[in-house]
Protein backbone atom coordinates (compact mmCIF):
# COMPACT_ATOMS: atom_id res chain seq x y z
CA UNK A 1 0.00 0.00 0.00
CA UNK A 2 2.97 2.51 0.79
CA UNK A 3 4.46 1.62 -2.28
CA UNK A 4 1.23 2.06 -4.39
CA UNK A 5 0.94 5.70 -2.51
CA UNK A 6 4.50 6.59 -3.50
CA UNK A 7 3.98 5.70 -7.01
CA UNK A 8 0.26 7.76 -7.21
CA UNK A 9 2.67 10.80 -5.71
CA UNK A 10 5.43 9.87 -8.20
CA UNK A 11 2.68 9.89 -10.90
CA UNK A 12 1.34 13.54 -9.53
CA UNK A 13 4.48 15.15 -9.24
CA UNK A 14 5.39 14.13 -13.28
CA UNK A 15 1.78 15.07 -14.06
CA UNK A 16 2.34 18.78 -12.40
CA UNK A 17 5.85 19.17 -13.50
CA UNK A 18 4.33 18.61 -17.14
CA UNK A 19 1.39 21.07 -16.67
CA UNK A 20 3.82 24.16 -15.16
CA UNK A 21 6.66 23.01 -18.24
CA UNK A 22 3.65 23.16 -20.78
CA UNK A 23 2.35 26.21 -19.33
CA UNK A 24 5.22 28.28 -18.89
CA UNK A 25 6.66 26.99 -22.13
CA UNK A 26 3.69 27.90 -24.65
CA UNK A 27 2.53 31.22 -22.84
CA UNK A 28 3.58 34.66 -24.55
CA UNK A 29 5.66 36.12 -21.38
CA UNK A 30 5.87 39.31 -23.30
CA UNK A 31 2.05 39.77 -24.11
CA UNK A 32 1.65 39.03 -20.68
CA UNK A 33 3.96 41.55 -18.78
CA UNK A 34 2.19 43.98 -21.34
CA UNK A 35 -1.02 42.88 -20.14
CA UNK A 36 0.10 43.37 -16.63
CA UNK A 37 1.46 47.01 -17.53
CA UNK A 38 -1.58 47.54 -19.98
CA UNK A 39 0.50 48.53 -22.78
CA UNK A 40 -1.55 48.31 -25.95
CA UNK A 41 1.71 49.51 -27.66
CA UNK A 42 3.55 46.65 -27.17
CA UNK A 43 0.07 44.01 -28.00
CA UNK A 44 0.11 46.03 -31.16
CA UNK A 45 3.90 45.08 -31.75
CA UNK A 46 3.41 41.79 -30.73
CA UNK A 47 -0.04 41.05 -32.54
CA UNK A 48 0.59 42.46 -36.05
CA UNK A 49 3.96 42.34 -36.23
CA UNK A 50 5.12 45.22 -36.51
CA UNK A 51 8.20 46.57 -38.12
CA UNK A 52 10.49 49.45 -35.77
CA UNK A 53 9.07 51.78 -38.57
CA UNK A 54 5.74 50.95 -38.51
CA UNK A 55 5.79 50.90 -34.73
CA UNK A 56 6.94 54.47 -35.02
CA UNK A 57 4.35 55.74 -37.41
CA UNK A 58 1.47 54.26 -35.42
CA UNK A 59 2.50 55.67 -32.22
CA UNK A 60 3.13 58.94 -34.22
CA UNK A 61 -0.59 58.54 -35.22
CA UNK A 62 -1.78 57.76 -32.25
CA UNK A 63 -0.57 60.29 -30.36
CA UNK A 64 -1.88 63.03 -32.94
CA UNK A 65 -5.25 61.11 -32.92
CA UNK A 66 -5.02 61.57 -29.22
CA UNK A 67 -5.51 65.42 -29.74
CA UNK A 68 -8.51 64.54 -31.40
CA UNK A 69 -10.14 61.94 -29.09
CA UNK A 70 -9.62 64.82 -25.85
CA UNK A 71 -11.62 67.14 -28.17
CA UNK A 72 -14.68 65.03 -28.55
CA UNK A 73 -14.66 63.51 -25.05
CA UNK A 74 -14.62 67.63 -24.11
CA UNK A 75 -17.67 68.20 -26.14
CA UNK A 76 -19.04 65.02 -25.64
CA UNK A 77 -18.82 65.51 -21.37
CA UNK A 78 -20.16 68.96 -21.72
CA UNK A 79 -22.98 67.83 -23.92
CA UNK A 80 -24.09 65.05 -21.22
CA UNK A 81 -23.29 67.57 -18.67
CA UNK A 82 -25.92 69.79 -20.44
CA UNK A 83 -28.54 67.25 -21.63
CA UNK A 84 -27.92 68.16 -24.81
CA UNK A 85 -30.08 67.03 -27.56
CA UNK A 86 -26.87 66.95 -30.04
CA UNK A 87 -25.33 64.39 -28.03
CA UNK A 88 -25.93 61.69 -30.14
CA UNK A 89 -24.66 63.32 -32.69
CA UNK A 90 -21.18 63.93 -31.20
CA UNK A 91 -20.96 60.46 -30.23
CA UNK A 92 -21.51 59.75 -33.80
CA UNK A 93 -18.59 61.75 -34.31
CA UNK A 94 -16.41 59.84 -32.01
CA UNK A 95 -17.28 56.54 -33.26
CA UNK A 96 -16.68 57.72 -36.96
CA UNK A 97 -13.77 59.38 -36.19
CA UNK A 98 -12.51 56.39 -34.45
CA UNK A 99 -13.48 54.38 -37.57
CA UNK A 100 -11.13 56.39 -39.65
CA UNK A 101 -8.69 56.16 -37.46
CA UNK A 102 -8.43 52.91 -37.06
CA UNK A 103 -8.56 52.62 -40.92
CA UNK A 104 -5.27 55.04 -41.22
CA UNK A 105 -3.46 52.53 -38.32
CA UNK A 106 -4.53 49.27 -40.41
CA UNK A 107 -2.62 51.16 -43.65
CA UNK A 108 0.40 51.50 -42.37
CA UNK A 109 0.37 47.71 -41.25
CA UNK A 110 1.03 45.02 -43.75
CA UNK A 111 -1.41 44.35 -45.95
CA UNK A 112 -2.50 41.20 -44.27
CA UNK A 113 -1.96 42.23 -40.82
CA UNK A 114 -3.95 45.59 -40.93
CA UNK A 115 -6.92 43.43 -42.19
CA UNK A 116 -6.55 41.43 -39.35
CA UNK A 117 -6.11 44.66 -37.07
CA UNK A 118 -9.17 46.19 -38.41
CA UNK A 119 -11.71 43.05 -37.91
CA UNK A 120 -9.90 42.69 -34.29
CA UNK A 121 -10.95 46.64 -33.74
CA UNK A 122 -13.89 47.49 -35.73
CA UNK A 123 -16.37 45.40 -33.69
CA UNK A 124 -15.52 46.54 -30.33
CA UNK A 125 -16.35 50.56 -30.98
CA UNK A 126 -19.93 49.36 -30.77
CA UNK A 127 -19.89 46.99 -27.71
CA UNK A 128 -18.68 49.43 -25.21
CA UNK A 129 -20.75 50.87 -22.28
CA UNK A 130 -20.35 54.55 -22.52
CA UNK A 131 -20.02 54.54 -18.52
CA UNK A 132 -16.71 52.30 -18.58
CA UNK A 133 -13.38 54.54 -17.73
CA UNK A 134 -10.36 53.51 -20.27
CA UNK A 135 -7.52 51.94 -18.63
CA UNK A 136 -4.93 51.37 -21.29
CA UNK A 137 -2.22 53.48 -22.05
CA UNK A 138 -2.14 53.81 -26.14
CA UNK A 139 1.94 55.72 -26.46
CA UNK A 140 4.93 54.57 -25.76
CA UNK B 1 28.92 -33.94 -15.69
CA UNK B 2 26.65 -35.04 -18.73
CA UNK B 3 24.75 -37.27 -16.83
CA UNK B 4 23.99 -34.65 -14.66
CA UNK B 5 20.24 -33.80 -14.94
CA UNK B 6 18.59 -30.83 -12.92
CA UNK B 7 15.64 -31.92 -11.06
CA UNK B 8 14.45 -28.89 -9.22
CA UNK B 9 11.64 -29.58 -6.78
CA UNK B 10 8.22 -28.07 -7.04
CA UNK B 11 6.84 -25.52 -4.62
CA UNK B 12 3.41 -25.51 -4.83
CA UNK B 13 3.12 -22.24 -2.42
CA UNK B 14 6.20 -20.33 -4.13
CA UNK B 15 3.10 -17.72 -6.39
CA UNK B 16 1.36 -17.34 -2.68
CA UNK B 17 4.34 -16.74 -0.70
CA UNK B 18 6.03 -13.75 -3.27
CA UNK B 19 2.19 -12.25 -2.96
CA UNK B 20 2.66 -12.42 0.78
CA UNK B 21 5.89 -10.72 0.43
CA UNK B 22 4.41 -8.06 -1.90
CA UNK B 23 1.53 -7.53 0.56
CA UNK B 24 3.23 -7.32 3.50
CA UNK B 25 4.18 -4.19 4.80
CA UNK B 26 7.78 -3.52 4.48
CA UNK B 27 7.95 -6.25 1.99
CA UNK B 28 9.80 -4.94 -0.82
CA UNK B 29 11.44 -1.69 -1.00
CA UNK B 30 9.92 1.22 -3.61
CA UNK B 31 12.44 0.63 -6.13
CA UNK B 32 11.86 -3.15 -6.15
CA UNK B 33 8.16 -2.60 -6.46
CA UNK B 34 8.80 -0.44 -9.49
CA UNK B 35 11.01 -3.09 -11.25
CA UNK B 36 8.07 -5.71 -10.60
CA UNK B 37 5.30 -3.05 -11.83
CA UNK B 38 7.32 -1.50 -14.44
CA UNK B 39 4.99 -1.91 -17.62
CA UNK B 40 1.88 -0.39 -15.17
CA UNK B 41 4.13 2.19 -13.13
CA UNK B 42 5.53 3.56 -16.93
CA UNK B 43 1.91 3.62 -18.07
CA UNK B 44 0.81 5.78 -15.63
CA UNK B 45 3.39 7.87 -15.69
CA UNK B 46 3.13 8.30 -19.23
CA UNK B 47 -0.55 9.16 -18.65
CA UNK B 48 0.62 11.58 -16.00
CA UNK B 49 2.63 13.38 -18.51
CA UNK B 50 0.53 13.86 -21.40
CA UNK B 51 -2.61 14.84 -18.78
CA UNK B 52 -0.58 17.25 -17.60
CA UNK B 53 0.86 18.77 -20.50
CA UNK B 54 -3.05 18.85 -22.48
CA UNK B 55 -3.71 21.04 -18.89
CA UNK B 56 -0.16 22.75 -18.96
CA UNK B 57 -1.49 23.98 -22.72
CA UNK B 58 -4.95 24.56 -22.24
CA UNK B 59 -4.48 26.70 -19.79
CA UNK B 60 -1.28 28.74 -21.69
CA UNK B 61 -4.01 29.26 -24.15
CA UNK B 62 -6.82 30.30 -22.12
CA UNK B 63 -4.17 32.89 -20.62
CA UNK B 64 -3.20 34.32 -23.80
CA UNK B 65 -6.24 34.56 -24.73
CA UNK B 66 -7.58 36.48 -21.85
CA UNK B 67 -4.44 38.75 -22.36
CA UNK B 68 -5.06 39.47 -25.57
CA UNK B 69 -8.71 40.09 -25.05
CA UNK B 70 -7.87 42.68 -22.34
CA UNK B 71 -5.10 44.45 -24.85
CA UNK B 72 -7.59 44.32 -27.26
CA UNK B 73 -10.25 46.05 -25.47
CA UNK B 74 -8.21 48.42 -23.54
CA UNK B 75 -6.53 49.54 -26.72
CA UNK B 76 -9.86 50.58 -28.61
CA UNK B 77 -11.55 51.83 -25.10
CA UNK B 78 -8.63 54.03 -24.51
CA UNK B 79 -8.94 56.04 -27.83
CA UNK B 80 -13.45 56.17 -27.47
CA UNK B 81 -14.14 59.66 -26.28
CA UNK B 82 -17.78 58.00 -25.21
CA UNK B 83 -15.75 56.13 -22.25
CA UNK B 84 -13.75 58.86 -20.96
CA UNK B 85 -14.53 59.22 -17.53
CA UNK B 86 -15.58 62.38 -15.37
CA UNK B 87 -13.19 65.04 -14.41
Amino acid sequence: MRNLLYTAILALVIGAAATAGFYFSQRDPELSRAARAQDAMTWLRLEFHLTPAQETAITKLQSEYAVVCTEHCLAILDARKRAAPELAALEQTCTDSMRKHFTQVAALMSPGEGERYLKEVLPRIDRFAHAASPNVGVTN
Amino acid sequence: MQAWEVAPRRDPGFRAAVRARLAAPGGVSWMEYLRLHAAPVAAACGLALVAGGWIGHKEATARTAADREQLAEGYVRALDARTMPMP
